[in-house]
């Protein structure tokens, strides 16, 4: 697989802000967690430190008018889309349909499902409302970008656990090698709600980690992450891309794979115990100072492969990390996403 | 206008596999719907407070055949998809130990599988019961693509497509394109969905679902009437079906997909979208729309849906005989595309389309009609397309195998 993406444009929103100002900020000085969400467990109420994203800058991309039924998860989407979007000089809204829009996003709408599981319960089946329902689907963030930036090329969304910005990308390199589209605007979404600090709780006790520390293998140290990452991709038309190229993207078997030791390794370990020990095992021949990790930046999440990547590449163009360079993400299952940029 | 597809190559279906309201296998499927029989059932399993009851195509808790359940942490939407998965891999002349000589890739589209919508467990949540966290690792390890692939022991790429309800027509193009950019030999692609009560509140407050049988294309069709299932088909490089021999059900020739930019819930009333979704099918195809022998529509029998497909086809497939199997099936959601890629694969392969149930009088707002009776078709190509929430829609072209 020789075929390699340009990278023309990168947005941002996260727990550190939105833009690449706020990200080059955070990768000089670090981020910690930027806010604290209370939930009640059968212990009593518990504190959960969260990074927590805020898309208001959305509106000045989109008339408020606009947005009035738009979730957080579409909003955060649609936020990070538009800054890529700035950030490669494309026009907003795009008015096209050469581009394509590909998220990948491993808890989808599930707030919103929420939100219309507590009209059902507290006040009944008929008072279910349609269009929290139209918004609870994992593909409301795309189709609220494409109908919010005018973009009718092909669209995709794709969840797949941690492997769905490998999986993602692995779609986009298609759709450009094809010349199905001339760009793909690829993202990853998360959205952090009161459930999901509900099972952190139910999964990993009252022992509540304030800081991740990703390469503390062995702790348990994983903060809840919110956020956007997108990407505005094209083919490398011989133009030099500000943000460099995505040169190989992989599906691995963990047991079948190494990773490269002439490249700086982004892992995406995140705090989790349970992944971190696998990360352990894959990286042991690597040399610790060839290791970095920016998961402590924006918190945890299924689509953190995404942040990973494009948080290194502004790294990278800012000569703070090499421009070449490999992420790296597992999952539950065994497989292995590779990701080699230069 | 986006630039030139260049580069897709024809992929072989080897094996298809279906399970639904319609017929526990293929063959009984296909026995069904020619015999125009449907049975849409007020549900006994999903059952709500609204003062009107509204039939939906279920599946009896006895659907998935013994053997397929991986334990307690299981959901049954994975276990419809690996159902389908393995009468299409019987079907494609596969067992376990032959399919891991190759590189196969899953993907399979959905919409309930892949959300975290457990109601009771999300109930005692809300009322401070503290529910264990048994229904979230269930939720973790439910994964219809995991589950597939776990079950046929594939450690290759695999994916969700979340698409809502494209996503199986989108999951069966997006597997072929794996197959032509070498990403693997072979894909089990398809859909799967199941019933449950999040659906079933949200498309009644839509107001877009009949308390009768479904109409699809109907002047006086009132909605859709829900469904559940799993269609799954083998695909194949040609390389790799004629090296092995295989035998061909069909060529996957076409793949097209297009957003609509327009409205969350609601399709591009000039069908736009489709059009260019259609076109572009075609031209992968390398065939002009003359070449379509029959239509297996989107059809859902929403006033909206088959006012925009009835509008297009209209306009562009004045002649092709076109017909809906949602009022056979239900709308399977993201299942749908993928159990009519099966039903239009089979139909191509027997040169005869099912009438179009519930279609009784025309509408005046569109020029073409369905067919009211089992009709036979003449040609080469086939289509089926789906249309989505937030406007996305997909197209797949087949074509019929050379006849000896």
């Amino acid at each position: 697989m020789t075929f390699r993406m340009a990278i023309r444009g990168i947005g941002l929103v996260a727990g550190f802000g939105c833009g690449n100002e706020a990200a080059l900020n955070a990768l000089h000085n670090g981020a910690a967690p930027n806010d604290v969400l209370s939930i009640q467990a059968s212990t009593g109420g518990i504190n959960y430190p969260v990074y927590q994203a805020d898309p208001a800058p959305l509106k000045d991309f989109v008339p408020s008018g606009q947005l009035r039924r738009v979730n957080k998860y579409s909003r955060l989407a649609a936020l990070a889309a538009c800054l890529a979007l700035q950030d490669a000089g494309r026009n907003i809204p795009c008015q096209c349909s050469d581009i394509a829009v590909i998220i990948a996003s491993g808890y989808g709408a599930s707030s919103t499902t929420f939100a219309f599981l507590d009209d059902v319960i507290l006040q009944g089946d008929s008072f279910a409302s349609p269009t929290l329902f139209s918004n609870s689907v994992h593909s409301a963030a795309t189709s609220n970008v494409t109908i919010l930036l005018q973009i009718s090329g092909p669209s995709l969304t794709v969840t797949q656990f941690e492997m769905s910005a490998v999986a993602a990308l692995l779609n986009a390199r298609i759709w450009l090698e094809e010349k199905r589209v001339d760009s793909v605007l690829l993202g990853g979404v998360d959205q952090i709600n009161q459930v999901l600090l509900y099972c952190y709780h139910g999964f990993f006790g009252d022992r509540i980690p304030h800081e991740i520390t990703p390469l503390r293998y062995d702790l348990q140290t994983a903060v809840p992450g919110e956020g956007a990452a997108f990407m505005l991709l094209t083919a490398d038309d011989g133009r030099i891309p500000p943000y460099g190229y995505i040169d190989m993207v992989s599906w691995e078997a963990f047991n079948n794979c190494t990773v490269p030791e002439d490249v700086l390794i982004i892992p995406g370990a995140d705090g989790h115990r349970t992944c971190g020990l696998h990360y352990r095992k894959l990286l042991k021949a690597v040399d610790p100072a060839n290791i970095k990790t920016f998961s402590q930046i924006y918190g945890c999440m299924p689509s953190g492969q995404m942040f990973d990547i494009a948080l290194a590449s502004i790294a990278a163009k800012n000569g703070l990390i090499p421009a070449s360079f490999c992420s790296v993400k597992l999952d539950a299952n065994g497989n292995l996403g590779l990701v080699h940029h230069s | 206008m986006t630039s030139a597809i260049n580069s897709f190559s024809d992929v072989q279906i080897t094996g298809i596999g279906c399970l639904c309201a319609a017929g526990a296998n293929v063959p009984q499927m296909m026995d069904n719907i020619y015999s125009g029989v449907r049975t849409p059932v007020v549900s006994e399993q999903v059952r709500a407070d609204h003062p009107e009851l509204y039939p939906m195509f279920e599946m009896p808790a006895s659907a998935v055949p013994d053997g397929y359940s991986e334990g307690p942490e299981t959901r049954r939407c994975g276990l419809l998809a690996i159902a389908a998965a393995s009468e299409a891999i019987n079907d494609a002349g596969f067992d376990m130990d032959s399919l891991k000589k190759f590189r196969v890739g899953v993907c399979i589209g959905t919409t309930v599988g892949n959300a975290m919508n457990n109601e009771s467990f999300y109930r005692d949540f809300l009322h401070n019961r503290f529910p264990p966290m048994d229904s979230i690792k269930a939720f973790r390890n439910a994964n219809p693509a995991d589950m597939v692939a776990r079950h046929f022991h594939l450690n290759g790429l695999r994916q969700c497509i979340a698409n809502a309800c494209s996503s199986g027509t989108v999951a069966i193009g997006q597997a072929a394109e794996w197959i032509n950019s070498g990403l693997c030999d072979i894909a089990l692609a398809g859909g799967s969905d199941i019933l449950c009560r999040v659906i079933y509140n949200g498309f009644v407050s839509l107001k877009i679902t009949d308390s009768q049988p479904c109409r699809p294309f109907d002047k006086n069709r009132r909605g859709l009437n829900l469904g559940e299932g799993a269609g799954m088909v083998v695909l194949e490089s040609s390389h790799t079906a004629t090296q092995r021999k295989a035998r061909i059900h069909a060529t996957l020739c076409g793949y097209g997909n297009y957003s609509d930019a327009y409205h969350i819930s609601a399709p591009m009333p000039d069908g736009v979208g489709l059009e260019m979704a259609i076109n572009t099918a075609l031209k992968q195809a390398k065939i002009g729309r003359d070449y379509i022998a029959f239509i297996n529509a989107h059809g859902t029998a929403t006033p909206e849906n088959d006012k925009v497909e009835g509008t297009l086809f209209s306009r562009i497939f004045p002649k092709t005989p076109f017909h809906s199997t949602k009022g056979y099936t239900g709308h399977t959601l993201g299942a749908a595309g993928a159990v009519e890629a099966v039903i239009t694969v089979e139909s191509l392969k027997r040169q005869m389309i099912a009438a179009s149930v519930g279609f009784q009088d025309p509408d005046p707002d569109f020029d073409v009609n369905p067919v009211m009776e089992n009709t036979p078709v003449q040609g080469d190509y086939a289509m089926s397309d789906s249309l989505a929430f937030g406007g996305n829609n997909a197209v797949l072209v087949f074509r019929r195998r050379a006849q000896a």
